[in-house]
């Protein structure tokens, strides 16, 4: 799975396994299909390097936490993203 | 599951800067139920928010870094790591510290707990992996 442009900090499964989502630090976060490593989404906003990811135990949600100082929670509509 | 690229994200308002992270923040894990998320952070603090609305509920206080915060299966309790040295468990409802876990000789880089709750594990700088009884706050010998 390469598309990150710097280091990668964390991973983590989705709770089915279906999904893999990354944290780097080129301030993104992604979700790649964990089958076929095909990249499905990067999530930009962080302005800071991403220290950290993970799915919510239903799956349908992702922590994101950077060096900008903030946690970001993602969900499938792009409404849905808040900054803690 | 779809996040789209950029996802569109709003910026909520914060309330204060009180609350927001004032450096790195190095880990967070969500609840069992989904409805919390536990941040761990470079400014010493541990903060517990609502999932849904950004809000936060509290905030655990170490004395140096924290690296990890990670919950109990039933959620009831949330263990936090810290470069003090200690590992700390706290009540997931109230804030309220339960336990400090002493006996790393350096960094606790992250702490987990046990699938029935009951003990917890701590790895550290030290090189060393310690095993605790997570009511009695007591280092199991391994």
């Amino acid at each position: 799975m390469a598309g990150h442009t710097l280091m990668i900090y964390a991973v983590s499964f989705s709770p089915d396994g279906t999904h893999i989502v990354t944290a780097s630090a080129d301030k993104t976060a992604r979700v790649w299909d964990s089958q076929t490593g095909r990249l499905l989404a990067t999530m930009t906003g962080h302005s800071g390097r991403v220290n950290y990811v993970a799915f919510s135990p239903d799956g349908k949600r992702i922590v994101s936490v950077s060096d900008d100082g903030t946690a970001r929670v993602w969900m499938p509509h792009p409404a849905n993203c808040r900054q803690l | 599951m779809t996040v789209r690229r950029g996802c569109g994200c709003r910026i909520r308002p914060t309330a204060g800067n009180s609350e927001r992270p004032s450096g790195p923040v190095n880990q967070a894990s969500f609840s069992p139920d989904g409805k919390r998320i536990a941040t761990a952070g470079a400014d010493c603090t541990s903060r517990l928010w609502d999932a849904e609305s950004g809000r936060l509920l509290a905030t655990l206080a170490h004395a140096a870094a924290v690296n990890t915060a990670n919950f109990s299966p039933n959620g009831k309790r949330i263990v936090t790591a810290s470069y003090d040295r200690t590992a700390k468990v706290w009540e997931t409802a109230t804030g309220t510290l339960l336990a400090t876990l002493t006996g790393h000789a350096g960094w606790v880089y992250t702490a987990a707990f046990s699938p029935d709750g009951k003990r917890i594990v701590t790895a550290g700088a030290d090189h060393t992996a310690m095993v605790w009884d997570a009511g009695r706050a007591i280092c199991l010998p391994l």
